[in-house]
């Protein structure tokens, strides 16, 4: 039913919006839910704090509102940077370039975790299954759909 | 030079909070702005059993005109050349370096560090806030300031530390909290420690102190979120610290320059950082500070198209009062991320008493430093974003961002000049320029204009080599101030990563990303010698006198901003250095047998 609703949705926005030749390939071939389905869970997110904090607030900040050299991963900043992408791209950029000082240092599952504090941090919901390394391909971040037209 | 003493464990009560009235007087801050309840962690002294003896109180005189081997400010002298007088090493032998010590640094933050040498010892800035102080001939630690950090306390910035200062018998420092600390030269041991502003508001120290005339300058960082408040310079007394002036970086809604935010409230006006340490010329009674660009970057994002003073600037303040004499705005209005809040260098050219500085568009800006007229600007042709005009310094934007819209600009937001500090030597007169050379395909987006917000402003952005550049990353440029000429340029694959340093022994020093540490020869642009580190090269190299021997230490490490980082992760995956290694290495000649 879920699957079924994301579906809709992505067919939605893909009309509603255009969207970059990244966005689109993902939309069209791969995308099944959006960040609005529940796609982590809260103990993820609380994991995912403990390492943001250790390794990444010193630059994007506590409050993830970013600093001098680092854009703020919440709020317009997020929606502006990452929006109709797909999960999948945000990991794969957080793995390869983050923490700029030493990139790709974090295992696979502390980058998953801290992508999950990341989606608390924009309100997106919870659900009962965490961020797994299959499938972030599949999860776009997109406006939430109320606000859809 | 050392002796034992007695460990002790002293814990010092930080609970320093401002109350200069002469803060308010300058109506900079309103009461208030430290959080009620803040304190300071408390700091353990040394607890190791040596400390520096006889030592000399360094004077004003001293500080002014450093003896030969000893580096006694952030460039060595105040004009920032970056030049020592030394010539035991020199293009003849210095092929023969070799390293005599190493000592690895505290590995929690970025290495950007300058040591200081007075008589025989070594005061070294680590990152996070820990100086230490050295036995410049065998590395021997003598004593080490490590503030105890508060867990709770928010941790700022990369964590560089990139210079301390020395005066009478204290060694000052400047704070990841926003603290401004003397030490006492003997043992390390805080004397008094000042704390400026607020850190959890974000305000924070990467660029350390001078001092003259008795005052202790720096200027904060960490001003680019909205808040109630704005970034500023300030003078502290250097016995006692207590705060003698505060000069705000940007004007105030109803003062001077004050229209040129539009309308602007003051939580609105952010940016104008410094991080980069000042010059100080002691004729004209003046210090200079560059200040860097407004934030958000993006005039479209920020919501002003005016110059927004005194942003992207070299302001030149009376050390004794704070005045602001007169400033200079480069790039009035910047809104691609240029700033040149970089070192400011003091040559006298033809007669002219002038100050040179170059920013991230890698244009020479040569002023009058007595009176802040625009004398010359070379633009050294790497820059798409503005044209200059090199008799008026009038700036043209070619590209200017609006929100959502795909551009392309040379360089990218890193720059072709940053912290890593140009040299000047008198032999050649020639600075000698630690570049790297990149583009960007750029998308700036939008902030929330709201207390808390604000920021850089986000940026969609890919990196791509610059087209006049080939496969190289890094440029050491060597350029004729008289003719504004390119006097030689040396090209490597990684972006240049150290300040320069020049000798009268005609040998200049650099490092790059990719660990090598380069000698040249300054006039011709042939190496000479070089090495390779455990990690990249990186931070400001100095050199000395050691019990009668000429020394050369260069820093090493990682963080150091997106020239270290996601330049050449993205640009040059190929080549890579160890994620840690913050150390400082030492090379010397053999000893004659």
């Amino acid at each position: 039913m879920r699957l079924t609703a994301g579906l809709l949705l992505v067919v939605v926005i893909s009309l509603a919006h255009p969207v970059t030749a990244r966005g689109l390939q993902a939309t069209q071939a791969d995308v099944q839910r959006t960040v609005w389905d529940g796609v982590y869970t809260e103990g993820q997110a609380e994991r995912g704090e403990v390492q943001y904090t250790a390794s990444c607030a010193a630059c994007h900040a506590p409050d993830l509102r970013g600093d001098n050299t680092s854009p703020s991963l919440v709020g317009l900043s997020f929606a502006f940077l990452w929006g109709e992408r797909t999960l999948g791209e945000l990991f794969g950029r957080i793995q390869e370039l983050m923490p700029t000082d030493r990139p790709g240092s974090l295992s696979a599952q502390t980058y998953r975790d801290i992508l999950a504090f990341i989606l608390r941090a924009n309100s997106y919901p919870t659900g009962e299954q965490e961020l797994e390394a299959y499938g972030l391909d599949q999860i776009l971040i997109t406006e939430k759909p109320d606000s859809q037209p | 030079m050392v002796r034992l003493i007695v460990r002790s464990l002293v814990s010092v009560s930080l609970a320093v909070l401002l109350s200069s009235p002469g803060l308010m007087a300058h109506g900079l801050m309103s009461p208030g702005l430290i959080a009620p309840g803040l304190v300071a962690p408390d700091l353990i002294a040394p607890d190791f059993a040596v400390q520096v003896t006889d030592f000399r109180p360094v004077t004003e005189e001293m500080l002014r005109n450093p003896a030969p081997g000893d580096w006694l400010n952030f460039r060595r002298t105040d004009d920032a050349w970056g030049y020592s007088p030394l010539d035991e090493i020199n293009r003849d032998n210095v092929g023969q370096l070799q390293l005599v010590w190493s000592w690895a640094m505290d590995e929690s933050g970025a290495q950007e560090a300058t040591p200081l040498v007075y008589d025989g010892i070594m005061y070294l800035p680590n990152p996070q806030d820990v100086i230490q102080a050295l036995d410049a001939a065998t590395g021997d630690l003598l004593w080490e300031y490590r503030p105890e950090r508060d867990p709770d306390a928010r941790r700022g910035g990369i964590g560089a530390q990139k210079n301390i200062a020395i005066y009478d018998d204290k060694i000052f420092g400047t704070t990841h909290q926003a603290h401004i600390v003397a030490l006492d030269a003997r043992t390390g041991e805080v004397v008094w420690d000042t704390q400026t502003a607020d850190p959890s508001l974000g305000y924070r120290y990467s660029a350390g102190p001078i001092v003259a005339r008795g005052t202790v300058i720096a200027g904060i960082t960490g001003c680019d979120r909205y808040k109630e408040d704005i970034c500023f310079l300030t003078g502290l007394d250097a016995e006692t610290g207590e705060e003698k002036w505060r000069t705000s970086s940007i004007a105030l809604p109803g003062g001077p320059g004050g229209d040129t935010w539009g309308d602007l409230p003051l939580e609105f006006r952010a940016g104008s950082d410094m991080w980069m340490t000042g010059s100080y010329d002691p004729d004209a009674n003046l210090v200079y500070w560059g200040t860097a660009q407004a934030k958000p970057w993006a005039r479209s994002v920020r919501g002003t198209d005016g110059d927004a003073l005194y942003t992207n600037s070299t302001l030149a303040v009376n050390p004794d009062t704070g005045e602001l004499v007169w400033y200079y705005q480069h790039l009035p209005g910047e809104t691609n991320d240029m700033d040149d809040g970089f070192e400011n260098i003091l040559i006298d050219v033809a007669g002219q008493p002038s100050l040179f500085k170059m920013g991230k568009l890698a244009i020479l800006w040569q002023l009058n430093r007595e009176t802040g007229a625009f004398i010359r600007a070379t633009d050294l042709g790497y820059q798409n974003i503005v044209d200059v005009d090199p008799e008026t310094g009038e700036v043209t934007y070619l590209r200017a961002p609006e929100i959502g819209v795909e551009m392309t600009m040379c360089p990218s937001t890193s720059g072709f000049k940053s912290w890593r500090a140009m040299a000047y030597s008198p032999e050649t007169n020639a600075l000698y320029i630690p570049m790297t050379l990149n583009c960007e395909i750029a998308t700036f987006g939008p902030i929330e204009r709201v207390i808390g917000g604000g920021g850089t402003g986000p940026v969609r952005r890919a990196d791509y080599r610059h087209p006049d550049a080939g496969d190289a990353l890094g440029e050491f440029h060597a350029l004729d101030i008289t003719t504004g000429e390119t006097l030689w340029r040396h090209r490597t694959r990684t972006p240049i990563n150290t300040a320069a340093l020049t000798t009268a022994g005609g040998v200049v020093f650099v490092g790059d990303f990719d660990r090598y540490v380069y000698a040249f020869d300054e006039a011709t642009g042939d190496i000479l010698w070089q090495t390779r580190l455990a990690t990249s090269a990186q931070g400001f190299p100095v050199t000395y006198l050691a019990n009668g021997k000429q020394y050369m230490a260069v820093p090493a490490g990682t963080g150091g901003g997106s020239w270290a980082g996601l330049i050449p992760r993205e640009l040059i995956p190929e080549i890579r250095r160890p994620d840690h290694g913050n150390a400082i290495y030492v090379f010397a000649l053999p000893d004659r047998r």
